[in-house]
């Protein structure tokens, strides 16, 4: 391990060796605000949760390659990817996002939520000019409509709040590429999809007229 | 500039002149208290508003020696909370802004909790938690509206906590006491822990820590229960800090008055080298100058409604409302 790159939410980013490639070590660092007993159990299953994912989403969809994993330090170590992540550029090209909702689609289709899905979890690699999915910490094996109506939701959540200025041409792009590639019909999944924005919350449109 | 705050939204009738150099002239309130072990009934509670409003009106004016002929706008809470408790404030707000000629201001409560802490904080442009028994949200401002970062996909956190501890026969609001049975507990379980994204699921949780309790002391699941829902809320955070890396986390609500939600963010702040900025306990339930500043911030900028026109909305979502003071 050599330079800390990035820190993440739950995880330190750093960029290092594997032999003679470059590779990205995740470490899921100790929360010391955490019970350890929580802690110790979300880092060991998540690490585990990530690499196995990895590699279950690879059949389907780019993703890095994965080196080892460390369940003692709960560290990934994974190929290195040279380039971009959407959320960086997607500001002057919009569009971008329908490889992303492809992408999203394709899991489904194969019974797998991501979790997680956002603007920073696809990166473009350029030396072999493809996006990759990456951070499938959270992810799952599921049937349920839900699950994916779910990762729908998250998706254009992070659109209304990272990229505003964006956000129509980002999220019809998503939701094409989205529906290009999905099995479920596209009037059943939004439904489900606005079934769960309305959920438990205050959900009601409505503006005063000042 | 001067101007009254109603809050009305659930168990809280409340009153609070403000003026424009953001001095909080006067704030009273009266809290609606249900019967141990029940929730709130919104027709008791606004009966018990209709009850206290003359007198914490009046007293709300007398402390801030004003009169209503003095004030230069009425705000009133407009959603989102019960139905019945949220008319007893606009009704009132609408006959005092009819009778002395006054413009009225419907305000949104959340937006009241995040304005108000702001206010108070000095926070500028913050990363917020709105922890209130109607919301759970982590939310920044952008382009004159306050974006939902993440939130949660069924109850909310207060709304966990206070269920969890009628469930145990503790009357409501019931946080103070759940907290305190949870700094005596000291085995931990485990409780659901469902963080999908920058959203949060708690309902998990209340079901597993009722049938825990068959096995397990009160205080070790309150304890447990503070202790995954805390760590499920920071991690969540944590995920809006690394992306927006703002500079200011605020947390704002009824729950922010918890000790240990206060140590859990403090920690989230030092890892992501920003300052973790709280709101006075005695302005984080809900209360009239939350109604009042936000008002008076509207009223600046020349926003008011007809009497005809200000309504209530119980489901007023906060994402919908402008603010244009926020860039």
């Amino acid at each position: 391990m050599e330079k800390l790159i990035s820190r993440g939410a739950e995880a330190d980013i750093y960029l290092g060796k594997w032999g003679f490639l470059d590779a990205v070590y995740k470490v899921r660092v100790k929360k010391p605000y955490m019970v350890e007993d929580l802690d110790a159990f979300l880092r060991k299953s998540r690490t585990i949760r990530e690499a196995k994912m990895l590699r279950a989403a690879r059949s389907f969809i780019p993703t890095p390659y994965v080196f080892y994993v460390g369940l003692k330090t709960y560290t990934i170590v994974m190929q290195f990817i040279e380039g971009q992540a959407m959320k960086d550029i997607i500001k002057n090209k919009p569009e971008l996002s329908y490889v992303a909702g492809q992408y999203l689609a394709k899991l489904h289709n194969n019974g797998i939520a991501h979790g997680d899905p956002n603007t920073s979890n696809m990166l473009f690699d350029i030396k072999s000019n493809t996006w990759l999915m990456i951070d499938f910490g959270l992810s799952y094996y599921t049937e349920r409509i839900e699950d994916y109506a779910v990762d729908f939701h998250l998706f254009k959540e992070i659109l209304n709040v990272q990229h505003v200025e964006v956000y129509d041409q980002a999220l019809n792009a998503f939701s094409e590429g989205y529906f290009s590639t999905s099995k479920i019909t596209k009037d059943k999944f939004l439904n489900k999809v606005e079934e769960i924005e309305k959920r438990g919350r205050y959900a009601r449109r409505r503006n005063f007229e000042f | 500039m001067i101007g009254l705050g109603i809050e009305s939204t659930a168990h809280t009738f409340g009153a609070s002149v403000v003026n424009s150099e953001g001095n909080i002239l006067s704030n009273l309130k009266d809290v609606y208290k249900p019967p141990q072990g029940s929730g709130i009934h919104p027709r008791e509670a606004s009966r018990h508003h209709s009850d206290v409003a003359p007198k914490i009106l009046r007293g709300a004016l007398k402390q801030a020696k004003v009169t209503y002929q003095d004030l230069d706008f009425i705000a009133y809470s407009a959603g989102p909370g019960l139905g019945p408790c949220l008319r007893v404030g606009a009704t009132l707000a609408r006959f005092i802004s009819a009778y002395y000629n006054k413009p009225l201001i419907p305000v949104h409560h959340g937006i009241g909790h995040i304005e108000l802490g702001a206010l108070l904080t000095g926070a500028k442009d913050p990363l917020v938690l709105l922890l209130s028994g109607g919301h759970t949200m982590i939310l920044s401002a952008q382009r004159k509206k306050w974006r939902v970062f993440g939130e949660t996909l069924d109850i909310t956190l207060g709304q966990l906590i206070d269920q969890f501890g009628r469930s145990i026969g503790l009357a409501s609001p019931s946080g103070p006491q759940v907290e305190a049975l949870a700094l005596k507990g000291k085995k931990f379980v485990h409780l659901p822990y469902v963080v999908k994204g920058n959203d949060l699921s708690f309902s998990g949780i209340l079901s597993a820590a009722k049938k825990a309790l068959k096995s397990v002391s009160v205080e070790d699941v309150a304890y447990s229960l503070q202790e995954v829902a805390f760590s499920m809320l920071a991690e969540t955070a944590e995920r809006a800090l690394a992306l927006t890396k703002k500079s200011e986390i605020m947390i704002v609500g009824g729950v922010a008055a918890n000790k240990r939600l206060k140590e859990v963010f403090e920690n989230v702040a030092e890892r992501h080298k920003s300052r973790l900025l709280i709101v006075p306990p005695e302005y984080a339930g809900d209360n009239g100058a939350q109604i009042a500043w936000p008002g008076l911030l509207y009223h600046k900028l020349g926003y008011s409604v007809e009497p005809e026109n200000a309504t209530i909305d119980q489901s007023w979502r906060i994402d919908e409302v402008e603010v244009p003071w926020r860039n």
